[in-house]
């Protein structure tokens, strides 16, 4: 029998110190939470958190036909990065469904990099390898980056305290490469999937360990914390954004997760067609999201109900949101049943709870 | 569980239960009157599951404390002071592990 072991991070013996819970997450030993998850989750809304997400794959696209191939696997329009941008964009598979969804960072001229789901690292490496008839040369280079997230209003200031480079000029969706922490070569990108505002920062393992220690020292002023992957759920979910394996998967088409905003019909991509008749014809359901007018929480794969007990869609995520303090949630609906305000039921335990379809972000941004 | 009268018990969960729960967002007691031993009579919901509450022993439901309704993650901070459910059984502890018992079993 083959044993599958669990990948540690650079970060393990950190998170095992500060005495995080640790988990089997995607293959990796990651810290589900520290001190508990409401209270992490309002360190990131309110001040700043720090998350070990190295576990996410990186794969380097390099060559003349870099751009053509991602223009041919991804949903979104590459020809629009110039170099030090970021794109949110999915990979369509050949059934309408999402291979993956993942970042796009333009480096330079046929210079790209993708930045993947840690669950997907394999699946997505040899999509791109059977669809690159490009001669590009795709590396996997996950096993040799660390990835902090820094999250949170107060993000900016600790971490300018480390570098010379002017953070609050890197727009949202941008990147730049440059000293930080003392620390050669890092990738400073102003991105993240909380809400919160804040930094991802890139950087080889060996300076994991420096990087986590010069990050914490500088924010003791603010209180920076350890966050787990369980508020990086309940942030990402309040935000009403997308989680690959929850809301999208390979059954589940872009338009109907509502990513028809990085589905652009200028171009030609990986089964297109099949996408472009959908869109014409409409979507016979979509991801909405919902608010819990009773008690109750319901959990993916849930059924959601009209009035008369029909099956009219299925939950996705859900979690009792931290900052609005009522269950908040997504899944797929009916289009008929999908408008805002409409009341639908979900069968929790064999009961119909009442819910009112809400527009997403289920909360504003920290910076609107 | 607590004996709190000759047949009266005081039931909820164990420190070792909430711990691995995590923080709890809702408790929810789904039955009332007499029921039956192993029947779901309410459930516990954490952040990312939910966990069912099975009753151990054929009882009658005397109160639900309602406190846990406004505050349920009293039940993180003490959970044998938070009891769930007062019930009344004709049964005898020794049924049931003591505490005693329960911590070298679980440690």
């Amino acid at each position: 029998m083959q044993t599958i072991k669990t990948k540690k991070t650079a970060f393990n013996a950190i998170h095992h110190i500060l005495g995080g819970k640790m988990v089997d997450f995607a293959g990796y030993e990651m810290p589900v939470k520290y001190k508990g998850v409401n209270h992490e989750h309002e360190i990131v809304r309110n001040g700043v958190g720090v998350f070990d997400v190295s576990h996410m794959g990186e794969i380097s696209i390099q060559g003349k036909g870099a751009l053509p191939l991602i223009q041919k696997i991804t949903s979104n329009d590459a020809s629009k990065l110039i170099p030090g941008k970021v794109q949110y964009s999915c990979m369509p598979n050949d059934t309408g469904g999402i291979v993956d969804d993942l970042l796009v960072y333009m480096i330079g001229q046929d210079d790209y990099l993708l930045v993947v789901n840690a669950s997907n690292i394999q699946k997505d490496l040899s999509w791109i390898l059977s669809n690159n008839s490009f001669g590009v040369e795709i590396i996997n280079i996950s096993d040799s980056i660390s990835l902090l997230a820094v999250q949170g209003p107060k993000a900016v200031k600790v971490l300018q305290k480390l570098t010379d480079i002017k953070l609050k000029d890197l727009e949202y969706y941008t990147f730049t490469i440059g000293e930080f922490a003392s620390i050669p070569n890092v990738l400073l990108s102003s991105t993240g999937y909380t809400g919160a505002g804040g930094f991802e920062i890139y950087i080889e393992n060996r300076y994991a360990a420096h990087l986590w220690e010069t990050i914490f020292e500088a924010g003791n002023e603010e209180n920076i914390e350890p966050v787990g992957l369980a508020a990086r759920d309940t942030l990402r979910l309040e935000m009403g954004f997308c989680l690959y394996g929850n809301d999208i998967d390979d059954f589940t088409s872009p338009l109907e997760a509502g990513l028809g905003w990085i589905t652009k019909f200028t171009k030609d991509f990986v089964h297109s067609g099949f996408l472009k008749i959908e869109k014409e014809k409409g979507i016979t359901k979509k991801l909405v999201g919902f608010e819990i007018e009773d008690k109750g929480i319901p959990r993916h794969g849930y059924e959601i109900w009209n009035l008369n007990r029909e099956v009219i869609g299925v939950v996705t995520s859900s979690t009792m949101s931290p900052t609005l303090k009522k269950a908040i949630g997504m899944g797929y609906i009916s289009t008929e049943y999908s408008n805002i305000g409409d009341e639908i039921f979900i069968n929790i335990r064999n009961k119909p709870v009442k819910a009112i379809i809400v527009r997403t972000p289920f909360i504003k941004k920290s910076s609107d | 569980m607590r004996k709190i009268g000759l047949y009266d018990f005081c039931i909820g969960i164990t420190d070792f239960a909430q711990k691995e729960i995590g923080e709890i967002d809702l408790v929810e007691f789904n039955a009332e009157g007499k029921i039956k031993e192993a029947v779901s009579w309410g459930a516990v919901y954490g952040i990312n599951k939910t966990f069912p509450l099975i009753s151990p022993c054929e009882c009658e439901i005397i109160a639900v404390n309602t406190i846990l309704n406004k505050k349920p993650s009293h039940i993180n901070t003490d959970p044998y002071s938070y009891w769930f459910l007062s019930i009344s059984a004709d049964i005898s502890k020794g049924e049931f592990l003591n505490y005693e018992e329960y911590i070298e079993l679980t440690q």
